[in-house]
């Protein structure tokens, strides 16, 4: 048998590979015998009992030779499966073919087994036809051909068939057939105008879910699910209707019944499946059903469907089904409420009626996914599934909050008024899904948008111990509570920022230090419920600054706290210490934390340079961990709004004055704690953490526009930048010092001082060249610098040309580079070079001189043309920009440019560049516009030798 | 759903524009033709857009402020400001500017 079936295979493999030849008119001839010899070897194989009982995959191969002859020759053999039903009822190759209506004769001459044959053609010639090239004109040819020969024959043969009271095999092969030419006529009428009458067919496949034979009920189940799903446009009024009385009436409940009963639980979910791609065809009619009351047995049905009994995903899947479909009804009866409104125009008080048939409705839908979003209970087998499941109550979550603008208040306050039942009667097991679900529902809430009525059965739960509850509840079955009811209190900032919310914060915080404090399971999700508590109602939460601090004097003392913990943790203090306002308490405040971190860091200093090396590896740790923390009181000490408002003019008027006459020292404080941790420990120095951590802490101050803790003057940063550069043995650190000089450019550049600035970039740039040039970071970064420089004040750059010429050097060098981020940077570079937006009249001038009066502007488009020519199509974008922007800015230079270039680029090559003088003229008209992409990449294409691929 | 033929954006992703690069490499080199670098593309298009379909679970949510919206030529697109995005694993990431561009998944022509 493998035997014939390498046979079969190698027609396929010749077919392959000489049918573009052979389908040319003047072998016609050549192709009829090819035609003749393979029907031949298919009725040989028919004719075999032992093919026929073993074989049907050496046939099948046979009859996809076949198809993919008819494709090819299409035009001359229009009818294939009627030639092989003729062939196979004369049992030889015969060129006549038989009518249409003659097929159920023939039919009834023939064994199942031929049939089967014949039917497999039918189904084997729609998927080759599928999986034909795209559109094109002999597509839309063929299609044509099939929809006046073929379709007809295929039709005539399964109505024909199903007349003869066939086997089950031979039920699912048609049912297979039915969904492949489903799926060819949807691609048909895509591709060309032809339109499928598919009705008759569909109308059996429906009559077949009522068949005795449950398996093939529900194959026909999976067709009709296929087929809605593939183009619902086949079913017309009458076919949808039928499905309608089938899937709600009798037949439906039985099937359920049936399944059930066997307790075969996917056989449900099909069934679940093809009701919501039926009902999805037209959400509108569904909406609408509601309104009347005799419909009301179609919404019980779905009810009671969703709520199929089992734990979801280990032993259900119909209600996760369900889940999605009810997500797109709410959404749907949101969206189309004008619609809605419209249609029921005519009724009085129609759509107020459908508004509270749709609430009801949903109020059921939501009861009965509150009771499936229960955790089940931590068995073995529940980790195989939890991530799944995890999955489906996060479905649950969206679907409640899909519903809540529909149901309203009473959604929310029902779940709230479960917790409040469940502590009441010790029934804990329900607080978790109603937590959950209300955390779902309100996460978003904004300012103002909270009833009263919310707040009030809030407050209540808290009242009645639901956190004491929670915390006592926190091992075994309930686990999940406690990291719910976190996740709750970190979203619901809603409720704090209303006086009865602020009133329970002691209560939450306190809540949330012992979640943190007391296991490790919940640090990193109450630290950050607690961070961000605190930077949300810092104004609220002064009056406990004080005890704060011996949390915080743990957190610093404490080396065993995870360090995201004690920077979090350290970020709340900062921001309730920012929201007093009032500098002289701050600086206290401030004082006595960096005191802390200061005498902290140098006792661990001290034993740095003697303890053994897993000793010194937890001490970096703990001491990275440190000097993060003081970054992160930056971030903290940050304004949260503009100053406009925030501060009183005198409120505003005294920040100045303290934070410019600093009293407690705490700037240099920190330079001293900056100074310890990056300059005068060798294990520290080099550091890439420590640096950049006192980076981001010079940077917290850079934006802010008061004086400030952080807030330290250009001249320091610059110093800070040299300083910690010349100490660098190695060059990994010098990014993060290009990028501090970055963000001091963009937010100093107006007050700048010139001299320090190009002393600073002659120590970072001018000297460490050899060693920029060799670390494709180090050219990305600094190229970004000067692009900064470009952008917001170019005489920052161009007033020192000595920095200026090695520049322009080093910037054609890197044309060439393979690095995709140097190349970005360079377009960004050359095109703020050219374009100079931001620039003075002097500074205008000067870079117009540079292109028309030196040979700038013509090395730099040879290199460009070089470079481009040989980089990556994904790379071309660079280098197109460049070239617009120069045609744009210097439409007459740029024309001598490449008339010169091309030349010059030509003697370098080995395949020259043809044609370049039409691309030089076209490239010029595009006056440097979006048109030129195309042009650029196309002409590149043609350089290269490579085609487009869109 | 059977689509006819699939988008082609995800061609300008990180890996579609490698797979080009190296496509073109292949053809450069001559070792293969044009024909079947074209038909690889068309492969990546449809495994790229029915994996990201059926295989890719993550959702995520995000608030700002609508800046810009538009509908045209069937493809829609939002440009939302200081956005706040929360991933499945409570994860959130702030932005100043998103934009989304959403494309039909049916074509014209289908329903």
């Amino acid at each position: 048998m493998n035997c014939k079936f390498f046979g079969a295979l190698t027609y396929t493999v010749n077919l392959n590979l000489h049918i573009g030849e052979l389908a040319k008119n003047e072998n016609e001839q050549q192709l009829n015998q090819i035609r003749i010899t393979l029907l031949d070897q298919v009725l040989q194989l028919i004719n075999d009992g032992a093919v026929l009982h073993s074989g049907m995959f050496v046939i099948k191969k046979m009859l996809s030779n076949l198809s993919l002859l008819f494709m090819n020759s299409s035009r001359t053999w229009t009818n294939p499966l009627l030639t092989l039903i003729n062939c196979v009822v004369l049992d030889r190759v015969s060129d006549s073919n038989i009518a249409n209506d003659q097929i159920d004769k023939a039919l009834s001459s023939l064994p199942f087994s031929k049939i089967y044959v014949l039917l497999i053609f039918a189904q084997i010639l729609a998927e080759e036809l599928v999986k034909k090239e795209a559109t094109n004109v002999s597509n839309v040819q063929t299609h044509n051909l099939v929809h006046e020969h073929l379709f007809p024959t295929v039709q005539k043969l399964m109505t024909s068939l199903l007349n003869l009271s066939p086997e089950r095999k031979l039920i699912d092969t048609w049912l297979d057939c039915l969904a492949s030419w489903v799926g060819y006529a949807s691609k048909a009428e895509f591709d060309s105008t032809e339109r499928y009458d598919l009705i008759g067919l569909l109308s059996i496949c429906i009559s077949l879910v009522t068949s005795t034979d449950y398996a093939i009920s529900q194959k026909a189940i999976e067709t009709l699910s296929e087929a809605l799903e593939t183009n619902a446009t086949f079913f017309n009024s009458q076919l949808k209707a039928d499905l309608l009385s089938m899937l709600f009436g009798e037949v439906g409940v039985q099937y359920v019944r049936y399944f059930s009963s066997q307790q075969d639980e996917k056989s449900v979910a099909d069934f679940a499946r093809l009701i919501i791609a039926f009902l999805d065809t037209d959400l509108n009619s569904l909406v609408l059903k509601l309104n009347n009351d005799e419909n009301a047995y179609i919404f019980d049905f779905l009810v009671v469907l969703t709520d199929y009994p089992g734990t979801p995903i280990e032993e259900e899947s119909v209600s996760r089904e369900f889940a999605d479909f009810w997500l797109r009804f709410a959404d749907y009866c949101i969206c189309e409420d004008t619609t809605l409104q419209t249609l029921l125009n005519d009724k009085p008080g129609g759509h107020e009626a459908l508004s509270e048939k749709i609430k009801a409705l949903f109020e059921r839908v939501t009861q009965i996914y509150w009771k499936k979003a229960h955790v089940p209970e931590d068995k073995e087998d529940f980790s195989q599934y939890k991530q799944e499941f995890a999955l489906y109550r996060r479905d649950i979550g969206d679907l409640f909050e899909s519903v809540y603008p529909l149901v309203k208040l009473p959604l929310i306050i029902n779940l709230l008024m479960t917790i409040e039942r469940s502590i009441q009667t010790g029934k804990l097991e329900d607080i978790e899904p109603s937590l959950y679900l209300v955390t779902c529902i309100s996460k978003d809430f904004g300012d103002g948008e909270v009833d009263p009525q919310l707040v009030q059965h809030l407050s209540a739960i808290l009242d009645a111990n639901l956190l004491p509850i929670v915390l006592q509840a926190k091992t075994g079955r309930f686990r999940y509570l406690v990291s719910t009811t976190i996740q709750f209190f970190s979203s619901a900032d809603w409720f704090y920022k209303i006086e009865a919310g602020t009133k329970y914060l002691p209560q939450i915080l306190s809540f949330l230090f012992d979640c943190m404090t007391n296991t490790n399971i919940y640090q990193l999700s109450s630290s950050k419920a607690i961070s961000s508590i605190c930077s949300q109602c810092r104004y609220s939460l002064i009056e406990f600054l004080p005890s704060f601090e011996t949390i915080i004097t743990e957190m610093i003392n404490n080396t065993t706290i995870d360090p995201v913990v004690r920077q979090r943790i350290i970020n709340a203090y900062a921001s309730i210490i920012e929201g007093v306002k009032d500098p002289v308490v701050q600086g206290e405040n401030l004082f006595k934390l960096f005191d802390l971190l200061d005498k902290k860091s140098l006792s661990v200093f001290a034993g740095l340079a003697t303890a053994n090396a897993e000793e010194r590896e937890k001490m970096v740790d703990y001491l990275t961990s440190l000097i993060s923390s003081v970054s992160a009181v930056g971030r903290g000490m940050q304004l949260p709004d503009e100053v406009e408002g925030y501060y009183t003019q005198d409120q505003e008027s005294k920040v100045r004055e303290y934070w410019t006459t600093d009293p407690l020292g705490i700037h240099s404080k920190l330079l001293t704690i900056i100074t310890n941790f990056t300059m005068t420990n060798e294990v520290l120095s080099e550091n890439y953490q420590i640096i950049e951590e006192a980076v981001n802490l010079f940077k917290c101050g850079l934006t802010e526009p008061l004086p400030g803790p952080f807030v330290f003057d250009c001249a320091t940063i610059l110093q800070f930048i040299v300083t910690k550069f010349n100490s660098l043995k190695k060059s990994h650190a010098y990014p993060l010092l290009y990028s501090l000089l970055n963000s001091v450019v963009t937010a100093h550049y107006r007050t700048l001082d010139l001299e320090a600035l190009h002393g600073a970039i002659n120590t970072i740039f001018l000297s460490k060249l050899p060693v920029i040039e060799d670390d494709p970071d180090l050219v990305q970064s600094s190229l970004n610098l000067f692009s900064t420089m470009l952008t917001t004040r170019p005489s920052l750059l161009l007033s020192n040309e000595k920095l200026l010429m090695t520049l322009l050097e080093f910037a054609f060098r890197h044309l060439g580079s393979n690095e995709r981020f140097v190349l970005k940077a360079l377009e960004k570079f050359w095109t703020r070079f050219i374009t100079l937006r931001k620039g003075d009249r002097q500074d205008t001038v000067m870079v117009k001189r540079l292109f028309n009066e030196t040979e700038l502007g013509y090395v730099l488009t040879f290199n460009v043309l070089k470079y481009m020519f040989a980089t990556q199509r994904s790379n071309l974008e660079t280098f197109i920009e460049i070239i617009k922007q120069l045609v744009a800015k210097y439409p007459l230079m740029m024309n001598k440019w490449l008339q010169e270039a091309f030349p010059k680029l030509n003697e370098e090559r080995e395949k020259k560049i043809q044609n370049w003088e039409i691309f030089v003229k076209k490239i010029m008209l595009t006056r440097g516009t979006r048109s030129a992409n195309d042009l650029i990449k196309d002409f590149w294409l043609e350089v290269n030798g490579l085609i487009n691929y869109n | 759903m059977n689509a006819p033929t699939y988008y082609e954006f995800y061609r300008r992703s990180t890996i579609g524009t490698s797979l080009t690069d190296a496509l073109d490499a292949l053809i450069g080199e001559q070792r293969i033709q044009p024909q079947l670098a074209m038909k690889v593309l068309a492969n990546f298009d449809r495994v790229t857009s029915d994996n990201l379909r059926d295989s890719v679970k993550s959702k995520l949510t995000f608030k700002g402020h609508l800046h810009t919206y538009r509908f045209c030529d069937d493809v829609w697109t939002f440009v939302i400001k200081d956005v706040n995005i929360k991933f499945d694993d409570n994860e959130t990431v702030n932005v100043d500017k998103f934009k989304i561009v959403a494309c039909n998944s049916k074509k014209a022509g289908e329903v």
